[in-house]
């Protein structure tokens, strides 16, 4: 499963199992510097959560799970 | 090469339009005949007076994929009989066929003596495999496009054996191979943008300038059964690196060999300095600030203690996809699900920037 903050261009790519990180971002999907840092590893670890759940989601063609 | 010379043709083609059997004659090796076989004969007919098909190759679609030797044999054949051209298929949508037809295409062109030209269906899986190198016809999915195929087969391989200039993909009539030639035009650029833009917003049919070669669609593996007992890799095409980056992976348009594991060293999480990133196409100051905010090693840690998935694999696999061109990505990202793969990893998780 793939995950960034750009699901449009992973889509087009053809990446089947796609994970938006809303507070992530292009440079770093899986942090958000805006938080301070014991907030931030939190929401780390539950979006690395979502990305393994991911993986066990039935998906027939490139789609987008947000966190 | 003066055009009033006849082309040796040497065809080849798959046992089954050789008229040796089915499927179930797969493993028939490779086999020379004199002159055209099966739809030679059509060849020869097309060809009339400007060409010869000096003679047939044919082979099982299973041998010409599982026995190196048969490739070796129509080379062979192919150098003994000095051919001009080397028409093969047209495969249509015959996976293997069209394979076979590619790497014979392939090998033979590498020869430098011999022009090539095969036919397929766009989507047969041997259109990938020489579609940049090699001259390739797009015909029907079934073998019913024969008489449509051949004669556009014919006219553009005698172009190809007597070494004249080819037009633009689309007026030769041929898959386009992703090569763009310079031209002189009598508009400049800016106007022939703006005309086709208006063309678009009019609804009127334009035609694009530059032809994207379009990506592959990949079946989507099945799910993973749970997440209890798995083990999961890190793999990322962000361009993170250990720091001095030893393998000189580059922040841009990387090539086949720039890719490599690294290990986590027994880490839990990833302290500023641990790992760097190299891309050259953003600010890399947020990751290189905190690693894990690429690579999540401490989440994924916590998540391996709790017993959230049984194992995550020691090393990461990372090259820098900045500007990577589409086929050799692709070729990146195979050796590595192949490295995966090898390591027991049943799950990927990829950050992608």
């Amino acid at each position: 499963m793939l995950v960034t903050c750009l699901p449009d261009v992973a889509k087009d790519v053809g990446a089947n199992r796609i994970l938006k990180t809303r507070a992530g971002h292009f440079h770093h999907p899986f942090g958000d510097p805006s938080r301070p840092e014991a907030s931030e590893r939190r929401w780390r670890l539950e979006a690395t959560k979502k990305a393994l759940e991911v993986l066990t989601e039935p998906v027939t063609e490139p789609t987008v799970f947000e966190y | 090469m003066p055009t009033n010379k006849k082309i040796r043709v040497v065809h080849y083609v798959n046992q089954f339009f050789a008229g040796v059997g089915g499927e179930e004659k797969g493993d028939h090796p490779l086999t020379f005949r004199e002159g055209p076989v099966g739809p030679g004969l059509l060849l020869q007919r097309l060809l009339g007076a400007e060409g010869e098909v000096a003679g047939t190759l044919f082979c099982g679609d299973n041998a010409y994929a599982a026995d190196p030797g048969a490739e070796a044999a129509a080379l062979d054949h192919i150098e003994r009989l000095a051919p001009d051209l080397l028409v093969a298929g047209p495969a249509f949508n015959a996976g293997r066929y069209g394979l076979a037809c590619a790497r014979l295409c392939l090998a033979v062109k590498a020869g430098g003596k011999t022009a090539a030209v095969t036919g397929m269906y766009p989507e047969n899986p041997g259109v990938s495999a020489c579609r940049r190198q090699v001259h390739i016809v797009p015909t029907g999915d079934t073998a019913g496009g024969m008489g449509e195929a051949l004669p556009k087969i014919v006219r553009l391989g005698l172009k190809l054996a007597r070494g004249e200039e080819l037009g633009p993909a689309q007026e030769e009539g041929y898959l386009p191979r992703g090569v763009r030639y310079n031209a002189f035009a009598e508009v400049p650029a800016a106007q022939r943008a703006v005309d086709m833009v208006l063309k678009k917003v009019r609804g009127e049919p334009f035609t694009s300038e530059f032809t994207f070669l379009g990506f592959d669609r990949v079946a989507p593996p099945a799910p993973l059964k749970g997440l209890k007992g798995k083990k999961i890799a890190v793999v990322t095409e962000a361009g993170m690196v250990p720091p001095g980056n030893p393998d000189r992976i580059p922040g841009s348009r990387a090539s086949t060999h720039h890719w490599n594991k690294y290990s986590f060293g027994g880490r839990t999480e990833l302290p500023k300095g641990s790992f760097i990133c190299i891309h050259g196409g953003f600010n890399t100051v947020f990751v290189n600030e905190d690693p894990d905010r690429m690579l999540a090693l401490d989440a994924l840690k916590q998540l391996e203690r709790e017993g959230v998935f049984e194992k995550l694999h020691e090393e990461f696999l990372s090259t820098c996809g900045n500007g990577g061109p589409v086929h050799v990505m692709k070729q990146v990202g195979q050796a590595m699900a192949k490295e995966a793969r090898a390591a027991g990893v049943e799950g990927v998780v990829l950050p992608a920037t």
